[in-house]
């Protein structure tokens, strides 16, 4: 990690950007900051002096099991207090202030549901618990899981329901108050590939609506298309944080792939040798290569003249270890050391 | 934030409901009505005053078995009332919600007690009614306080155990080892917090002497040689102290799931 700026926590702060902050634009203070953090059970140390802030749009928390990424949602919700350091949602502290908690929706990890409740039950109960009336939340459960197309399902008893379903009824409850903050611990997990598209479309519409959404989820390639930004945690410490292709820009170490589809792999490893920041070449077979390259974009734009000039044909062009997925796999086994 | 009294409704309001559908209260209910109907069809068999007749041996075995049933009832609901949601995975959703800790476990143990209570008070009416009707024109003033504050203690001391282990199994090992035995070795004012302490009484009330004497007549507990009124203030005083404890550890608790 070498070159890459060190955060006070240890963690290596990736993001080049200014973090984005509300309190710039005077409309008050970010969504989630932790400063110095550290929380502990027993002996394991689940957070270490984690210092983070987590502004608009839609942030991705990535981190292997065992991370910590539960424990800093359970401090973010006002389930835990930290041991150590000070953690605030729109500058209040969410275990002291129930206006903090009030701003949030969360919605947990896991199936768990009160079953005896039909979902609109649940939802409606829940808007009634942040505040709303019971007519109001009634209606507004009807909508949100009608809007997720739980149809005449939302009126059964919840232990009928599948995973899937009982994934629909969390986040509705999570979103039913209209939060400013929403959080949301592995909400894809068992819901459909058509729901899912339903669920990620919806986050968006919120977060340009303004809402502030955190998602911690196992399924990187989801995290990837739909966060603006992403907080990796590693050991209870601060990896990373920023949008995905920043981290990945400043990983100097590990050299960039640009995969090229050509008929003419050999003319065209050739000609890519030369081009500044390649540092190797790897032909995978009969049409595939890939360049390894400290500097992409000189290899993007040679691409023309390699075509146009030197007559190789390239039928496709990707960069397989540019996402969420490789940017975690570097960073986590880098930290490993 | 939701006021203090909203929270502490609500919360109140959503405890009944779930344990009024709860599968437990199901097999509670089961094991109630088939013990009622036992009872009745045991008290009609014999007759009229089925204490002297059916003597020491039956109603020793009646109040044990009650007595019992009493505890595990409510052993099981005042656990419930700060575990159930931890157990059941859903603490998350009330924890997170803007609503003031101490409303949330105070409505609680508030609906706990009552639920409880019209149990106990259901039971003590029917033995008065079938068992011992000549007392029960004085039953409202004397054995009914003691019901309603027993059972206020035992949700509120089974309530603040659970907020220091979630094993019902564990509980119930605390209360008989390390709470009943060492009580029955205490003097009479520190020893009516005890269950078997209170079937004593009631074993000795109902052959021996009246078990519903009027209160505050002294006599009710006399056979256990401790004046009424003074039995209920321990208990009393008990009950609000296990009570604010509770309120207090709540506000400090963190789940561990």
């Amino acid at each position: 990690m070498e070159g890459l700026p060190h955060g006070k926590n240890g963690g290596v702060r990736m993001n080049a950007a200014k973090p984005i902050s509300s309190d710039a634009a005077g409309v008050g203070p970010e969504p989630v900051a932790f400063c110095g953090v550290s929380r502990g059970f027993g002996q394991i140390l689940a957070l270490n002096e984690l210092s983070v802030t987590v502004g608009s749009g839609i942030t991705g928390l990535v981190g292997p099991n065992g991370a910590g990424k539960t424990t800093f949602i359970n401090l973010l919700v006002g389930m835990l207090r930290p041991s150590q350091g000070t953690v605030r949602v729109f500058g209040a502290d969410p275990w002291e202030d129930a206006s903090a908690r009030a701003k949030v929706g969360y919605c947990p990890d896991g199936e768990r549901l009160w079953d005896w409740m039909t979902g609109v039950d649940i939802v409606a109960t829940l808007g009634v618990f942040s505040g709303m009336t019971q007519a109001d939340a009634k209606s507004a459960a009807t909508g949100a899981l009608a809007c997720l197309d739980m149809g005449s399902a939302s009126l059964r008893p919840a232990r009928e329901y599948s995973k899937g379903m009982r994934q629909k009824v969390k986040l509705a409850q999570a979103m039913i108050h209209r939060p400013s903050l929403l959080v949301l611990d592995e909400p894809l997990n068992g819901v459909d590939p058509l729901s899912r598209v339903q669920i990620l479309s919806k986050l968006r519409d919120l977060a340009a609506a303004g809402t502030a959404v955190l998602v911690s989820s196992h399924v990187l390639h989801e995290l990837d298309v739909v966060a603006d930004q992403v907080v990796l945690i590693h050991r209870g410490r601060l990896l990373a944080r920023g949008p995905v292709a920043d981290i990945r820009t400043l990983m100097d170490e590990h050299p960039h792939t640009v995969r090229l589809v050509t008929p003419k792999p050999r003319h065209a490893a050739r000609a890519l040798v030369g081009i500044d920041g390649v540092v190797g070449i790897q032909i995978r077979d009969d049409e595939t290569l890939d360049a390894l390259t400290r500097n992409p974009s000189a290899v993007y734009a040679a691409l023309p003249s390699i075509t146009l000039d030197e007559g190789i044909p390239i039928r496709s062009v990707s960069s397989p270890d540019s996402g969420l997925e490789a940017v975690f796999r570097y960073l986590v086994k880098e930290d490993s050391r | 934030m939701i006021a203090w009294r909203t929270a502490f409704a609500l919360m109140a309001k959503h405890f009944l409901r779930s344990v009024v559908a709860s599968r437990k209260t199901l097999v509670f209910a089961i094991f109630w009505g088939l013990a009622a109907v036992v009872f009745v069809a045991g008290a009609a068999a014999v007759g009229e005053d089925i204490g002297a007749r059916l003597g020491l041996y039956f109603l020793f075995l009646y109040t044990c078995v009650g007595g019992v049933a009493l505890q595990f009832t409510a052993q099981a609901y005042g656990l419930a009332v700060s575990t159930e949601e931890e157990d059941t995975g859903t603490a998350a959703y009330l924890l997170t919600r803007p609503l003031p800790r101490d409303a949330i476990i105070g409505g609680r143990l508030l609906a706990g007690v009552l639920f409880v209570a019209a149990t106990f008070l259901v039971l003590d009416l029917l033995v008065t009614a079938l068992l011992l009707p000549e007392q029960w024109s004085s039953v409202f003033a004397a054995s009914v306080p003691i019901v309603l504050l027993s059972a206020t203690w035992y949700v509120t001391f089974f309530s603040l155990l659970g907020l220091f282990t979630r094993h019902s199994l564990l509980a119930g090992l605390f209360y008989v080892l390390l709470w009943e035995q060492p009580l029955s070795m205490m003097p009479i004012p520190i020893k009516v917090v005890s269950i078997k302490f209170h079937l004593m009484c009631a074993i000795e009330g109902m052959i021996t002497g009246p078990f519903n004497q009027p209160f505050p007549g002294d006599e009710m507990l006399e056979v256990c040689d401790m004046p009424a009124s003074q039995a209920l203030l321990v208990v009393a005083i008990a009950s609000v102290a296990a009570a604010a404890f509770c309120i207090v550890r709540f506000r400090r608790y963190q789940p561990t799931t």
